[in-house]
């Protein structure tokens, strides 16, 4: 018996000859906000809509809440609030009657689950302004109380922030994470801001070209993946040699004629001049640098960046 | 499947369409009344019901209902994709063919609601002009029975507009032709002179709406021409219960299929 909420094995899917997703395996801890990470059309939206049932996969499969989601719909999905791509609600209708027509549709009777919902995003209870009328963020907004109103234990939050202003951002930000730790819910969060799912996340995964590429707490990645060493020397490919051979560290990388990195912590700069020194080699600089999450996404999907 | 359809009135506030639909079964038999000089002298109560509900049936019914429920029923059933609810209502989770079935009884109730308010129209009319009505009760509820039958006729209909997936234009194209067929179909003598069984005359809703209910107008006092029709389409004529079994079955061949199709449209 595992303690993931969700988890999927080999998720794929295939639209005509292209892999949107493929053998996507992702684990999301129960109580933990999950970030899934990834540029424009990686492939988060497809996984969700998977992980919803809304999409077949093409194969793999998806469990929830210890169950495959496949033949058991009826009791997960209920349990479960999303907001997947654009915030889709009858034009017609006022924000308070369209979350009436699904708060009836989930069987909730009392008024209260509405007006604690819009309360949350901020939106008016009974107000008169119909939907085709909101703006983008309002629209926004009222997804996110419609994916939080019926109190889901997982929460599957595909770019919520989309349109929403910078106090709006720290708003449901600050939402979010009160959800998680005060109630103990479990989110799914997609986006593709850096900043905002380290902001927010507890683990992270990264998907590019619809593969998950890492997958690891926010902790392990800044602690794995923070710091390195950079010398310029006179001769960086005999530099890097003696390290290796006299003080056996590992993970040189010779950048040019004059530089080289090393990304093995264990490594005492202070041995390394002296080192360099006695075997004749100048040495200019030495200093520890320190990754940002950013630097280490350009490594991880290959050089192309993220905002 | 009742808080669907719930849901389903829920949707309609504020659709100029559904409204003006229905204000329309409230109006042709008032502009009728009004403006068609024949409608205006009656020599007894009951040609007065009988005019005003033939009225009802042959035009009302086959030119407006009719097509009414094919348009409606294509705004309904295409409004989720319209709107992107779909997958709201799918994580729900809602079913979609229990969804589209929603959608075909609020128009069933609709036709009944169409053909009603008709009726009453008409009695008001006749009851305003100091008639004494006549034989207006067997008549309403023939009237909702055409109701029915109309909404059962335009469910092929509604199939073809589905299975097209939302080519608005095609749709009213298909929906007219479809429309001035049935209503050809309802007056001509070759369909409507077929034995009970499978064949057009049954299965199509025009004809077979006619043979049900001319045979409940007043035929008291005929004229030799109206004499001479009778006994030609009278052998014809279908009974109330071979009726109830067209409606049944067709109904439920067609729900089906509207259901199947738009199950596996994508969301
Ligand atoms: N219905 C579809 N038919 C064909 N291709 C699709 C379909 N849906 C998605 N794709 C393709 O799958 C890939 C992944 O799309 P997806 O929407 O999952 O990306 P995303 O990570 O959500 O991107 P964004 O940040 O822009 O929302 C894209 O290349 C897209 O073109
Ligand atoms: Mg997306």
């Amino acid at each position: 018996m595992s303690d993931y909420v969700i988890e999927t094995r080999g998720l794929t899917k295939t639209y005509g000859e292209q892999n949107s997703v493929s053998n996507l395996s992702i684990h999301v801890r129960k109580g933990r906000i999950y970030g899934l990470l990834g540029r424009n059309g990686a492939g988060k939206t497809t996984t969700m809509r998977m992980l919803l049932g809304l999409t077949a996969p093409s194969s793999g499969d998806v469990k929830i809440f210890g169950k495959p989601l496949r033949g058991n719909e009826k009791n997960i999905l209920p349990r479960i609030g999303s907001l997947i791509e654009s915030p889709g609600f009858y034009p017609n209708l006022t924000g308070t009657e369209n979350l009436r027509i699904f708060a009836d549709l989930r069987g909730l009777k009392s008024p209260k689950y509405i007006k604690g919902a819009l309360e949350v995003v901020n939106l008016p209870y009974r107000d008169k302004k119909l939907f085709s009328q909101y703006s983008l963020g309002m629209k926004q907004r009222l997804a996110i109380a419609l994916a939080v109103m019926h109190n889901p234990e997982l929460l599957i939050l595909d770019e919520p922030i989309n349109g929403l202003d910078p106090i709006g951002i720290a708003e449901v930000r600050g939402f979010i994470r009160e959800l998680c730790d005060a109630t103990g819910k479990t989110i799914l969060i997609s986006s593709h801001i850096l900043s905002e799912i380290s902001l927010l996340a507890d683990d992270i995964g990264i998907i590019d070209h619809g593969v998950l590429l890492e997958e690891e707490s926010l902790k392990e990645l800044e602690a794995k993946n923070g710091k390195y060493f950079r010398f310029t020397v006179s001769n960086a490919a005999l530099a890097a040699n003696l390290l290796q051979s006299k003080l056996g560290i590992q993970n040189v990388q010779v950048d040019s004629a004059n530089e080289l990195t090393v990304r093995d912590l264990r490594l005492d700069t202070g041995a390394a001049v002296r080192l360099f020194v006695d075997a004749g080699l100048s040495v200019s600089d030495a200093h520890l640098y320190e990754d940002t999450l950013e630097d280490y996404f350009k490594q991880v999907t290959g050089g192309e960046g993220i905002a | 499947m009742l808080k669907l359809l719930r849901c389903e009135f829920a949707k309609l506030k504020r659709k100029p369409l559904f409204f003006a639909a229905a204000a329309i079964s409230a109006l042709i038999p008032l502009g009728c009344a009004l403006f068609l000089p024949e409608m205006q002298e009656f020599s007894s109560g009951a040609e007065a019901v009988d005019r005003l509900m033939s009225t009802l049936f042959q035009l009302s019914a086959y030119l407006l209902l009719m097509p009414a429920v094919v348009v409606l029923a294509s705004n309904l059933l295409f409004e989720e994709q319209d709107n992107d609810t779909l997958k709201n209502l799918m994580t729900v989770p809602v079913s979609k063919p229990a969804l589209a079935l929603a959608k075909m009884t609020l128009l069933f109730l609709f036709s009944i609601a169409f053909m009603a308010v008709g009726g009453l129209v008409n009695l008001a009319i006749v009851l305003a002009s100091g008639l004494e009505p006549v034989g207006f009760w067997k008549l309403f509820f023939v009237g909702i029975g055409q109701g029915i039958l109309m909404w059962t006729g335009a469910l092929p209909c509604v199939l073809l507009v589905v299975l097209l997936n939302r080519s608005y234009i095609i749709s009213v194209i298909i929906t007219f032709f479809y429309t001035v067929i049935n209503y050809i179909f309802g007056i001509n003598d070759y369909f409507i002179m077929q034995p009970f069984g499978f064949n057009p005359g049954t299965l199509l809703p025009g004809s077979l709406a006619f043979r049900w209910f001319y045979q409940y107008f007043d035929t008291s006092n005929p004229t030799a021409q109206m004499t001479e029709l009778m006994e030609q389409i009278s052998p014809y004529f279908v009974t109330t219960s071979q009726i109830f079994l067209v409606i049944v079955l067709e109904s439920v061949a067609f729900l089906t299929l509207i259901a199947l199709v738009y199950k596996h449209q994508s969301c």
